[in-house]
C-alpha cells in the first residue's frame, strides 16, 4: 500500500480553489468561442463543398483535409509558434504589444479551425442525407431553390444534425485542454499549475477529471432534451 | 426521453464509482520500514535523478547519465557502505517534475536528487535534506535591452516557467508592493526552453527563473553572447533533496554526509568539477552560497 | 525562411517518427484487442460485465486524453511499484484511452447488424458462438472497417499528445529543434506536412476501400 495522506481540502483552499474555477470558466469561454467559430466556418465550407462551382468545391475539400489531417497539436503550436512571425516584424511586435492574452486568442483560433473541418463534415453529409423526396416535394409545390433550402431543406438537415453536432462539441470542449501547452491556464494547465506549487497532484487530477466528467454529461443531458424538444413528428430517429 | 433517462442514470452510477474510486486512497497507509533498515537488508539503494537538467543529471554526448546530483549520490552511497561494512549498490532511477512525487510516495526512491526547492508548502508532502545548493531569481535579456532591474518591467511581458513556483510566487509579491508599475504582464511556459524560444521571438521582453538555470540557458544558446542575465536575486531558491516522510533516521543521516561534505572541502570539490571554470556551466559560487554552507558545517 | 533546418536535423526527426509509428502500432494493437473484449463485454447480457464496462467506456470518453496521459504518468509508478519510461507510460495511457473508442465501434458494428439475421441463424438450429462466428461477426467487421480505420488515424494524430511528458516523438524533436534553432515557421510547417501525407494516404486508402464495400452490398 502506498503511503500517502490525502488532502482534498487543498482543492477549495484559497488561493487554489478560486484557481481552479477560473480554470473550469476558460476552459469553458475557450471551448463555446472556438465552437462559434467553427460552426460559422463549418457551414461555410459545407456550402463550398456542395456548391456547384469547381474551384468551391475543391478549396472545401482541400481545407476540411487539411484541418482534419494535421494533429491538433501541431496546429497549435503552429499558431503560437509560427503564425506571429508570419506578419512583416512591426506587425508581429504589435500583435504581441497590443493583443494580451495572445495565446488565449490563438488557442480558439487553433481550435476552431480544426473542429470546423469536421463540424463541415457533419453539415455536408447531413444534407446529402436529406432525401430526393424532399426537395422534389418542395420544388413541385412551387417554392423556389431558396426558399427550398429555407423552409424546408436546413430544417430537416439541422434536426438530423444534432447528435453528430453534439459529438463534435464535446470533442471540442475536450481539445481544449491541448491549450495548456501554450500556457493557456484551462482546467489541465490549472491542474498543472496547482500541482507544481502544492505537489497534490492526484487530488487536482481527481478534480480535474470529475470536472470534465460531470460537464460531459450536462451537456448530454442538456442536447437529449434539445433533441426531444425539436424531434418532427412522425420522423423514424434515426440510428447513427 | 428513454435517451436522456439513461444519461441521469449513468451520471448517478459514475459519481459512485468515482467516490468509491476515490476511498480507496484514504485507506490508512501500512507503516513503512524504515528506509536505512531496508537499505541493510537489500544492500541497494535507488536514487531519483533528472535527465534532462544540466549540470544536476542529463545525459552527456557521450550518451552517459552524470551530473552533479550523481556526485553527490555517490557520497551518499559510499557512507552508506562505511556505514553497514558491506557494498551497497546504487540504483539510479529517472525522476522528473511530474513523477517525483509518486516515485517518493510509493518508495520507489529512497531518495531525490533533483533541482528542488525547498517550499514549506512541499514539506507537507515530503522531507527536505538541509539545503545543499543556494540560487536566486534573476532576468535574462537581449543584449541590447533596455531592462537592466525589476522597475524596468513595468508594463512589459515577463516569461516564467510553469513549475517554477517559487518564481512566480516572488514576482507576484513584487507587483503586488508596486516595484513594477505598472505591473508586468506573466506569461507562463511549459519549460523553460520554451521560454527561451518565445524570448528569442520577442513574444516576451524577458525570462525570469533561477540564475542556475539562465546561466545553462545562455550557454547552450546558439550564440551566447548575444543575451545577458542581469538584476539581483529577487529571491532565494535553496535546493534540497526529496525525502520520505516522516523518516527521521535516514534523514539525519542523509543530513550528516551533507555536512560533512561541507566541512572536509569534498562539496566544493564536487561544486568546481560541474559549476567551475572548467565546468558544464560556469557559475561561480556567490557568498551567499559560501556563507549558507559555512553556516551549515554544524560542529561534530 | 531556411530550410537547411530540416535537412540539418533530418534524421533526429525521423528518428522522432520511427518513435511515433512504435507507439501508434502498439497501441492500435493493444487498443483494438482490448476494444474487442470491452466492446463484447458492453453488450454482454450479464449486468456484472456489462455495467463496469458501460462505466469504463464513458468515463474515458468524458475525458481529454492529455489528462489520461497525466493519470498514467502518476498512476504507472504506483501500480508497477516502479518508474516506467515514458514511452511505456504513454503506451498504457493511449491503450487505456483507445480502448473505449474501439469498444464502441465494435459495439456499433455487432449492433448493425439486423436481429432477423440472429433469429434466422438460431431457427436453422446453430449455437450462440456459432451463430456469432459465422452470420454476425463477418458481417459487423466489414460493417466497422471504415470506422476503425478512421478511428486509426485519429490515434495516430493523437500519438502527437505524448509530447506532454517529454517522449521524444516527433513532435517533441521538432519543438526541440525549433528550441534550439528558432526556425519555428518551417520546422511546423515541415512537421504539419509530414502528418498531412501520411494522414491523408492512410484516409484516401480508407475512402477508397469504403467504396468498395459499397459496391459488394
Amino acid at each position: 500500500m502506498i503511503d500517502y495522506n490525502f488532502d482534498w481540502g487543498i482543492i477549495w483552499q484559497q488561493p487554489y480553489g478560486p484557481l481552479f474555477l477560473n480554470g473550469i470558466k476558460t476552459t469553458l469561454i475557450l471551448s463555446a468561442c472556438a465552437w462559434i467559430l467553427a460552426f460559422c466556418l463549418g457551414i461555410l465550407v459545407s456550402v463550398f463543398r456542395v456548391s456547384s462551382s469547381k474551384p468551391l468545391r475543391f478549396f472545401g475539400a482541400t481545407y476540411v483535409e487539411v484541418f482534419r489531417n494535421i494533429p491538433l497539436l501541431v496546429q497549435v503550436f503552429f499558431w503560437y509558434f509560427a503564425m506571429p512571425s508570419l506578419f512583416p516584424k512591426p506587425m508581429e511586435l504589435w500583435l504581441y504589444d497590443n493583443i494580451s492574452n495572445l495565446p488565449f486568442f490563438l488557442g480558439i483560433l487553433a481550435l476552431a479551425f480544426y473542429t470546423s473541418a469536421r463540424v463541415s463534415e457533419v453539415f455536408r453529409s447531413t444534407l446529402l442525407s436529406v432525401p430526393h423526396g424532399q426537395y422534389r416535394a418542395a420544388y413541385s409545390t412551387g417554392l423556389t431553390p431558396y426558399k427550398t433550402y429555407r423552409f424546408v431543406v436546413l430544417p430537416y438537415a439541422f434536426r438530423l444534425s444534432i447528435p453528430p453536432l453534439t459529438t463534435e462539441f464535446l470533442s471540442c470542449f475536450k481539445n481544449s485542454a491541448l491549450t495548456m501547452t501554450i500556457g493557456v491556464l484551462e482546467i489541465t494547465g490549472t491542474t498543472a499549475y496547482i500541482e507544481s506549487f502544492t505537489w497534490r497532484g492526484l487530488e487536482v487530477t481527481t478534480a480535474a477529471s470529475f470536472s470534465y466528467l460531470v460537464i460531459t454529461l450536462c451537456i448530454i443531458a442538456l442536447m437529449a432534451f434539445v433533441e426531444k424538444k425539436t424531434r418532427i413528428a412522425g420522423m423514424i430517429h434515426q440510428a447513427r | 426521453m428513454r435517451k436522456s433517462r439513461h444519461h441521469a442514470q449513468r451520471l448517478g452510477v459514475l459519481v459512485v464509482t468515482f467516490f468509491i474510486f476515490s476511498m480507496f486512497f484514504f485507506l490508512p497507509p501500512v507503516m513503512a520500514e524504515g528506509v536505512l533498515d531496508r537499505i541493510e537488508k537489500s544492500g541497494k539503494v535507488s536514487m531519483g535523478h533528472r535527465e534532462g537538467a544540466v549540470p544536476f543529471g542529463y545525459i552527456n554526448e557521450q550518451g552517459e547519465w552524470v551530473g552533479f546530483g550523481m556526485d553527490l549520490g555517490a557520497q551518499i552511497a559510499k557512507a552508506l557502505e562505511q556505514k553497514f561494512g558491506k557494498p551497497i549498490e546504487y540504483v539510479k532511477v529517472p525522476m522528473n517534475p511530474k513523477n517525483r512525487i509518486p516515485l517518493v510516495v510509493n518508495r520507489t526512491v529512497d531518495i531525490g536528487i533533483g533541482s528542488t526547492t525547498i517550499t514549506l508548502e512541499r514539506e507537507n508532502m515530503v522531507d527536505f535534506s538541509l539545503p545543499y545548493f543556494l540560487t536566486g531569481t534573476r532576468l535574462l535579456v537581449p543584449k541590447e535591452s533596455p531592462i537592466s532591474d525589476y522597475p524596468d518591467l513595468a508594463g512589459k511581458r515577463v516569461g516564467v516557467g510553469q513549475g517554477s513556483t517559487a518564481n512566480i510566487k516572488g514576482l507576484q509579491k513584487v507587483i503586488d508592493t508596486k516595484l513594477i508599475d505598472p505591473p508586468c504582464e506573466m506569461v507562463l511556459f511549459e519549460d523553460h526552453t520554451r521560454g527561451f524560444l518565445a524570448l528569442q521571438q520577442g513574444k516576451i521582453h524577458a525570462y525570469f527563473t533561477d540564475a542556475s538555470m539562465l546561466a545553462g540557458m545562455r550557454a547552450k544558446a546558439q550564440n551566447p553572447e548575444e543575451w545577458k542575465i542581469v538584476a539581483d536575486y529577487l529571491t532565494y531558491e535553496p535546493y534540497g533533496f526529496i525525502l520520505p516522510q516522516n523518516d527521521s533516521p535516514w534523514r539525519d543521516f542523509v543530513n550528516a554526509v551533507l555536512v560533512g561534505m561541507f566541512k572536509d572541502g569534498t562539496f566544493e570539490e564536487t561544486y568546481n568539477k560541474w559549476f567551475g571554470p572548467q565546468g558544464e556551466i560556469e557559475l561561480p559560487m556567490t557568498n551567499e552560497y559560501k556563507a549558507m554552507i559555512n553556516a551549515l558545517s554544524f560542529p561534530d | 525562411m531556411d530550410w537547411t533546418v530540416i535537412s540539418r536535423n533530418i534524421d533526429f526527426l525521423l528518428g522522432g517518427l520511427v518513435v511515433t509509428f512504435q507507439l501508434a502500432v502498439i497501441s492500435l494493437a493493444g487498443g483494438i484487442f482490448f476494444g474487442v473484449l470491452l466492446g463484447l463485454a458492453r453488450i454482454s447480457s450479464r449486468k456484472y460485465i456489462s455495467c463496469p464496462a458501460t462505466l469504463y467506456i464513458h468515463f474515458f470518453r468524458s475525458q481529454p486524453l492529455i489528462l489520461v496521459i497525466f493519470w498514467f504518468y502518476f498512476f504507472v509508478p504506483i501500480l508497477f511499484g516502479k518508474p516506467m519510461s515514458a514511452f511505456i507510460s504513454a503506451i498504457i495511457g493511449f491503450i487505456a484511452f483507445e480502448t473505449a473508442y474501439f469498444a464502441e465501434i465494435i459495439r456499433g458494428g455487432i449492433q448493425s447488424i439486423s436481429k432477423g439475421q440472429m433469429q434466422a441463424a438460431y431457427a436453422t438450429g446453430m449455437k450462440h458462438h456459432q451463430v456469432m462466428r459465422y452470420i454476425v461477426l463477418p458481417q459487423a467487421l466489414k460493417n466497422m472497417l471504415p470506422s476503425l480505420m478512421t478511428q486509426s488515424i485519429v490515434l495516430f494524430q493523437d500519438t502527437s499528445l505524448a509530447y506532454v511528458i517529454g517522449l521524444q516523438e516527433f513532435l517533441r524533436r521538432t519543438s526541440l529543434v525549433d528550441s534550439r534553432e528558432v526556425k519555428s515557421i518551417e520546422l511546423y510547417l515541415f512537421s504539419a506536412l509530414v502528418y498531412l501525407v501520411i494522414c491523408l494516404t492512410m484516409s484516401l486508402f480508407v475512402r477508397r476501400f469504403e467504396n468498395k464495400v459499397h459496391q459488394g452490398v
